[in-house]
């Protein structure tokens, strides 16, 4: 299951890229820097989120017969 | 932020990210004809794609930068060397360039006459893509193996801002097109294709008083100006210099620089020592 919080990153994340991709058609390429780096932090939140959320689960997890 | 109100924010925000994708990509679907003047390929050009291929040119060069990288970027060939040079570059191409001396070797295709005016109108037709000035020099095999020629392959970008018509001709000279910079080197002894240009006021002043001069120039300027607007004034014997008594350098810039550009390329080069 997906954490809302992860869903609001992603789509945020998602949301830059297009814009920056509209304001280079534009031909605004200050605001299309300023949301292309915007989706690169989201994209980079998402990942550290999604890594951070594994090992937390991963070291939740009960010890099997095999590491004992 | 309530869990519904994430999935919410989610699916809107998604599903209007797929709407600006997709208009932009019906957006670069429709400047392609303009971008790759679909409107100029005729049954030559088609011709000569075929030659291309047929020949395996792409083995060696590259076309918009794809290809093998072994040989020179052929993307705007034609503006930097003009049909007359690759006619008689493709007929005999060992004349241009050797093994021995440039480290890497043309094989010559024997190709029909018809061939080459095909596969020229072929290139000629590339090299009309709007690359956004890509490459922005000329990608040279025998430049960047002659010992001194980096100089030339280094050089720095323009200065747009300048007034300075002497740095303004510079630029000119190493942008693409005119493509000066493809032919001629300003290092001296150092003849890539056309004869370097290392010194040519002096050169210049010298040749106007040659009995063998043919030309209308009067001074170091007129000729340097004579040889970019009418090539053919005064036809220089070398062997990679001219073909039946033509000069293989482009006879069309007056029609393809402006007059100022022409002022400023003068300016520049006769400052070059």
């Amino acid at each position: 299951m997906i954490a809302p919080g992860l869903l609001v990153i992603l789509a945020l994340g998602a949301l830059s890229a297009s814009l920056a991709l509209l304001m280079a058609r534009l031909e605004l390429s200050i605001v299309a820097d300023a949301f292309a780096v915007g989706a690169a932090v989201s994209g980079l939140t998402a990942f550290v989120t999604v890594a951070i959320s594994t090992v937390q689960r991963a070291r939740r997890l009960p010890s099997g017969p095999h590491r004992q | 932020m309530t869990k519904r109100a994430a999935r919410l924010f989610f699916f809107v925000s998604t599903l209007l990210s797929a709407l600006i994708f997709t208009v932009l990509t019906i957006d670069s679907h429709r400047q392609f004809p303009k971008l790759t003047n679909a409107a100029a390929i005729d049954e030559r050009v088609v011709a000569g794609k075929h030659v291309w291929h047929r020949e395996n040119c792409t083995n060696c060069h590259t076309l918009l930068g794809e290809g093998a990288y072994y040989a020179p970027d052929l993307t705007k060939i034609t503006q930097q060397r003009g049909a007359p040079y690759l006619r008689e570059f493709l007929k005999d191409p060992s004349r241009f360039y050797s093994e021995q001396r440039d480290g890497r070797l043309m094989p010559t295709l024997a190709l029909s006459d018809q061939d080459i005016d095909n596969v020229i109108a072929f290139l000629a037709w590339v090299g009309r893509i709007d690359t956004q000035g890509w490459p922005p020099r000329p990608i040279l095999v025998r430049g960047s193996a002659v010992p001194g020629v980096p100089a030339m392959l280094g050089v720095p970008p323009p200065q747009a801002a300048s007034r300075d018509p002497v740095e303004l001709g510079r630029a000119a000279y190493n942008a693409t097109p005119p493509g000066c910079a493809a032919c001629h080197s300003i290092v001296p002894g150092v003849n890539i294709v056309g004869p370097t240009l290392a010194g040519i006021s002096a050169t210049a002043a010298a040749r106007i008083k040659s009995p063998d001069y043919r030309g209308k120039a009067r001074d170091a300027e007129g000729y340097i100006r004579e040889s970019i607007l009418d090539p053919n004034a005064h036809v220089l014997t070398g062997p990679t210099y001219a073909a039946g008594g033509r000069s293989l350098m482009p006879a069309d810039y007056g029609q393809s620089l402006k007059p100022e550009q022409i002022d400023q390329i003068v300016a520049y080069l006769l400052t070059l020592r």
